[in-house]
């Protein structure tokens, strides 16, 4: 590290990174185009030469997207069943990362659907979703077979209120 | 597999005892308090010239009592009921006897430590006559010990039984006196409606065998009479108000002095006061009470009887002799805070100046009943007095001369603690900010300014007292006079773990005691007050009408009880913070015009936030206390029930209470016929109403719900009696009959029948379970059972309970377990929510209070573990219930006789309050699933504040240290 450093004795910095803000911003703003440049230029000659190439490519990305929350569900699987039922520290974080994952990929579903292009796109946005919930419904399969599901009447026993009393009775012995 | 179910149940036993309470060295008399008592005082004795008080009482206890501060010395308890019942107790100069149980127990004891001497028996208690033994000592060291038909002499050295001889007692002679004269030993009994019997016998046990009679038609078993000297016996004859005297060495008929021969113009009966059979033999004189405070000295002699002196407005007066005269002493009431100490002189005639003199005396203590006195010289020459007083409220005092020749009273035993009847514990007050802020959210009608205006006055007069307080603390601790004041003040704490404890004493006396430092508040004496006594059991009725929760509304106590000259009713309503009485009634109680045959307490409160008392009278009528809360009862939509028990005839009944014609009516609905001729009723117990029952169902090992049976309405009754037929060949044989009985409808739940078991039950009734003890007379053993009562696993009704749509049938489990000791009473904890466990509080008959956990009781508890089972939480069915020494509430300070144990919630609901109270008083708390709503005592702020800040700091000064560090590397 430090010999790299030394070999630069002097430095011309073209970025203007190091100057005062407001100066490097007027810099950037006057540069001017070089010569011969085209602004509209070059891309659309790649478009033209290898269309067909790049959409089986652009649909072969997309359903590697679509199909990576299937491709979690037999390691989802898999990591259930070691973990066992136990409630315990390590299979309640596991349950949380099962939920999480989902959750979180629902939130992004906007910005994942738009980098799915192409022909097939419909079925892919729905095999995402799919696998997806998928990964959902297993999480809370593991949270109905930990018993953390409240499904029973015992789970709702504290919210009940106590029975209102309809007749009022006194007595006893005679004194 | 059957090691491997002992090894899990022992480890089970193990986890739930882990559980268990218990103090440790320091902690002992940090929330537990006893206070030892003898009970009502029946005879004193001064022993080592005038250092200490020999006290026989009626709690069966002989103790002796400091007369420098009123402490025990000791205390010797003997059993509870007839056969531990004192009949005689003597003290002769160094010999101090005891004789109990009709005669059966001669014990001697050791005056100054308290320790037995020797014990011999008696007679036979065969006939069941209790309290009819008499002794007397002679010159010649004998003891001479009489019951009713029997005649024994002991050797007061040793208890050596020296001769015993029967007494003829073909005529029903009740064997009252024994009078020892020279060598000739009388024995005068009475046959009640005939004669009186006198017999001799000389000091070698040899009957003369000549019975001599002297008729007396009019003598009756009530009659008072007392023997005088060594030579006359004086009655009262009621029937024609006279005095009836018996030269029985040389008479053989009675001389009949009316009072008014004598120059005593009284027109009540007269009663004949006893003396100790000690100074009988040496005393001439007689006392005569005609009023609680009239009493008149009368002098009998061959020639007729003398009046020595009448004595108007004087309680009592007592014989004493210094100098070899004979000194009168009496003392009277004056006023209200008075009492009249007058001593005379009666061979000289006159007063005695050093000994008259008035002593203020607290109103509380109604009138003097007896008294003791001492009367010696001092080595100079003066005399000096000391007095033992026994007061209508029971109390014990010792009057003295202190200083410059004023009486005093140094000290005050209040024995009426030792015959509590019924006991409640009191919230404190809130404090005057706190009750502002209650009145500020509590009230709902008040519009936006009125309580913004409210909250703002309160914020200031917060402000207020902080600045005050903050200027307190500034200036230092010099005004200890202002905190003193503070201090006196009876304020909340912050989890309401102080209370009062209301007692209502079979005195009539009514006492509030601080819980936390035992300390009596007020105390508050009815003359008139006395318990109801329908079966042999006294008792008072204690309810809580008004809380203090209901601010600026005083809260309400009400007792309940007899007067003790009508045998009506009496109530008397107070206010149990400060123990004046309310509603505008007089301070001696409110007088009803009818008897009472029971009282029962609403729900429903009236305007003033006043739960009305229905009282019942002997014809059933319904009468509301106080009246102005009848319009309660006739507007309440609640259907009121009332039931009643009378176990002389074995019939429960229940009526309807309704109001017609403005007037409250109580209307039979049903009867039950418990059938009297073979069983009698035992117990008659109804749930608490102050109890909350929180969850609503038990979960099972499944996860599904068992809903508990929480009928309100619930009442248990047991029923005892003797069984005939083929049973009683294999020996005595008893069962017990357990009914649960509706109240409202008077169907019959459930009845379970214990063969060859036997009483005293004790019964605690709970939630939706029974839990009761019985004596099991085919093992010898002593057992408790459980019920408990279950819906099912469907509820029929999730929000109401009404018994008349209620299942018919509930789910009952049952068990029963085996108890290693005999208990005299149970109880169980209560919280302010209930939703913490619950403990059995058991007094034991050794003298420990054992706190139990519930779960050990449980009719769950399976016999084979199975994982469902194990799931529920349940202890495998193990027939004998641990008792575990670290269970003892009471660790060594131990407790006999109790009779009633009191629970009540405090402001925690993890703590429940526990005041055990019989011959002593004690008072605890318990926490059944442990302090889980409080940080430890030990728990170490210091500690922890520390590692907190350390942990802050560290985590700034690394999240710079890493700022720093990543900016170093996008350096690099």
């Amino acid at each position: 590290m430090a010999t790299k450093k030394k070999l630069h004795k002097w430095i011309v910095d073209f970025t203007g990174a190091s100057r005062p803000k407001n100066e490097r911003q007027v810099a950037v703003a006057d540069l001017r185009a070089p010569v011969g440049y085209y602004e509209g230029g070059g891309g659309g000659m790649v478009e033209a030469g290898s269309k067909d190439a790049d959409q089986a490519l652009l649909v072969k990305k997309s359903w590697d997207i679509a199909l990576g929350p299937v491709k979690q569900i037999p390691m989802n699987m898999f990591i259930m069943w070691m973990a066992g039922n136990s409630i315990s520290i390590f299979p309640i974080m596991m349950i949380g990362m099962m939920f999480f994952r989902p959750i979180q990929a629902f939130i992004s579903i906007q910005n994942t659907f738009s980098m799915i292009e192409g022909n097939q796109g419909p079925l892919q946005k729905f095999v995402y979703l799919l696998g997806n919930c998928v990964c959902m419904a297993l999480a809370v399969y593991k949270c109905q077979t930990m018993g953390l599901l409240p499904t029973h009447a015992s789970d709702w026993l504290a919210f009940m209120e106590p029975l209102a009393r309809i007749e009022w009775s006194g007595g006893g012995a005679m004194v | 597999m059957r090691p491997m179910k002992r090894f899990l149940s022992s480890l089970l036993c193990f986890i739930v005892f882990q559980t268990c309470f218990c103090l440790y060295e320091d902690q002992i008399g940090k929330f537990d308090w006893r206070q030892q008592y003898v009970g009502k005082v029946e005879t004193t004795y001064w022993d080592q010239a005038g250092k200490r008080i020999l006290v026989a009482t009626e709690r069966n206890v002989i103790a002796s009592l400091s007369s420098h501060n009123g402490s025990i010395v000791w205390r010797q308890i003997f059993e509870e009921g007839p056969r531990g019942q004192i009949d005689a107790f003597l003290h002769q100069d160094k010999t101090l006897l005891s004789v109990c149980g009709g005669g059966h127990y001669i014990r001697s004891w050791n005056s100054q430590t308290g320790s037995l001497m020797w014990e011999a028996v008696g007679g036979q208690t065969d006939n069941g006559r209790y309290g009819w033994a008499i002794i007397s000592l002679t010159v010649s060291e004998q003891l001479l010990l009489s019951t009713s038909d029997e005649f024994f002499s002991f050797d007061v050295s040793n208890g050596k039984q020296l001769w015993k001889e029967n007494l003829p007692n073909e005529d029903n002679s009740l064997y009252e006196f024994i009078v020892p004269r020279g060598d000739i030993i009388f024995i005068i009994g009475i046959s009640p409606g005939s004669h009186v019997s006198i017999l001799e016998s000389n000091l070698k046990g040899q009957l003369n065998s000549e019975r001599r009679t002297v008729p007396a038609t009019w003598v009756s078993q009530n009659t008072g009479c007392d023997t005088v000297a060594d030579n006359f016996l004086l009655c009262y004859s009621s029937g024609s108000q006279s005095l009836q005297l018996l030269d029985f060495v040389e008479s053989t008929t009675f001389v009949s002095i009316t009072l008014q021969d004598i120059g005593l113009k009284v027109d009540s009966q007269v009663r004949i006061e006893r003396l100790p059979s000690s100074v009988r033999t040496k005393n001439s004189y007689v006392l005569l009470r005609f009023n609680p405070d009239h009493v008149a000295v009368v002098r009998p002699s061959s020639n007729g009887i003398t009046l020595v002196k009448d004595l108007p407005g004087v309680s009592i007066s007592e014989m004493n002799q210094l100098d070899d005269h004979d000194v009168l002493l009496t003392l009277g009431k004056i006023s209200p805070e008075e009492i009249k100490l007058t001593g005379y002189e009666l061979g000289l005639g006159g007063e005695m100046a050093g000994l008259s003199q008035i002593i203020k005396f607290s109103g509380n203590h109604g009138l003097p009943v007896k008294m003791n006195a001492l009367l010696f010289r001092k080595k100079d020459g003066r005399t000096a007095h000391r007095i033992t007083m026994l007061s209508e409220d029971y109390s014990l005092q010792l009057l003295q001369k202190s200083g410059q020749n004023t009486f005093s009273f140094p000290w005050v035993r209040e024995e009426a603690l030792s015959h509590i009847l019924a006991a409640e514990m009191v919230d404190l007050p809130v404090s005057e900010n706190q009750a502002k802020f209650e009145e500020e959210f509590g009230s709902q009608e008040d519009d936006i300014i009125t309580m913004f205006l409210k909250r703002f006055s309160t914020q200031i007069s917060q402000l207020h007292t902080f600045t005050e307080h903050f200027v307190h603390k500034l200036l230092g601790n010099r005004h200890h006079h202002s905190q003193l004041e503070e201090e006196e003040e009876l304020i909340r704490d912050e989890f309401n773990l102080n209370k009062i404890i209301i007692m209502a004493t079979a005195a009539g006396k009514i006492y509030a005691m601080q819980s936390w430092n035992t300390e009596i508040v007020w105390q508050h004496f009815l003359p008139d007050l006395s318990p109801f006594n329908r079966y042999g059991e006294p008792n008072l009725l204690l309810y809580t009408q008004r809380t203090t929760a209901h601010f600026p509304h005083p809260p309400q106590y009400v007792v309940i009880g007899r007067n003790k000259k009508s045998g009506r009713g009496m109530v008397f309503a107070f206010n149990p913070i400060t123990g004046e009485a309310l509603n505008g009634q007089p301070s001696s109680g409110l007088h009803l015009n009818y008897e009472l045959s029971q009282a029962a307490i609403l729900a429903e409160m009236d305007e003033h936030f006043l739960k009305p008392v229905l009282l019942i009278d002997t014809e059933h009528k319904v009468y509301a206390f106080p009246e102005t809360t009848s319009k309660v009862i006739e507007q309440t939509v609640t259907p009121l029930f009332l039931y009643l028990t009378d176990i002389d005839s074995g019939m429960m009944s229940g009526f309807k209470v309704s109001s017609r014609n403005a007037e409250l009516v109580a209307d039979k609905v049903w009867h039950i016929n418990l059938q009297r001729k073979q069983q009698v009723i035992t117990n008659v117990v109804g749930k608490r109403t102050v109890e909350h029952v929180h969850s609503q169902g038990r979960v099972l090992g499944d996860r599904s719900v068992l809903y508990k049976y929480l009928n309100p309405n619930l009442v248990v009754v047991t029923a005892e009696g003797e069984e005939s037929g083929a049973a009683l060949q294999k020996g005595p044989s008893n069962f017990v009959n357990i009914y649960l009985v509706d109240a409202i409808t008077g169907h019959i739940l459930f009845h379970a029948t214990h063969h060859r078991a036997k009483g005293p039950i004790n019964i605690v009734h709970s939630e939706n379970w029974i839990v009761y003890n019985y004596f099991n007379q085919k093992n010898r053993r002593h057992e408790i059972a459980v019920l408990e009562l279950y819906e099912g696993k469907e509820q029929t009704n999730s929000t109401a309970f009404s018994s008349f749509t209620a299942q018919i049938q509930p789910l009952v489990m049952r068990q029963s377990y085996i108890f290693p000791m005999q208990m005299s009473a149970i109880a169980t904890t209560i919280t302010e929510k209930g939703i913490t466990n619950k403990n059995l509080i058991i007094a034991l008959k050794l003298g420990g209070i054992l706190s139990l956990p519930k779960a050990l009781l449980d009719p769950r508890r399976p016999v084979m573990p199975t994982p469902e089972t194990m799931e529920e939480g349940t202890i495998p069915y193990i027939p004998e219930i641990p008792v575990n020494t670290e269970a003892i509430l009471n660790y060594n300070q131990s407790l006999y006789a109790v009779r009633h144990i009191h629970t009540a919630p405090a402001g925690l609901e993890s703590t429940s309050l526990v005041l055990a109270y019989g011959l002593d008083i004690f008072f605890t708390r318990v926490t059944p699933s442990k302090m889980f709503d409080v940080l430890k005592e030990d728990f170490d702020y210091f500690f922890i504040s520390v590692v907190l800040g350390m942990m802050t700091l560290v985590s700034f000064v690394s999240q710079k240290c890493a700022q720093r560090k990543a900016l170093s590397r996008a350096w690099k």
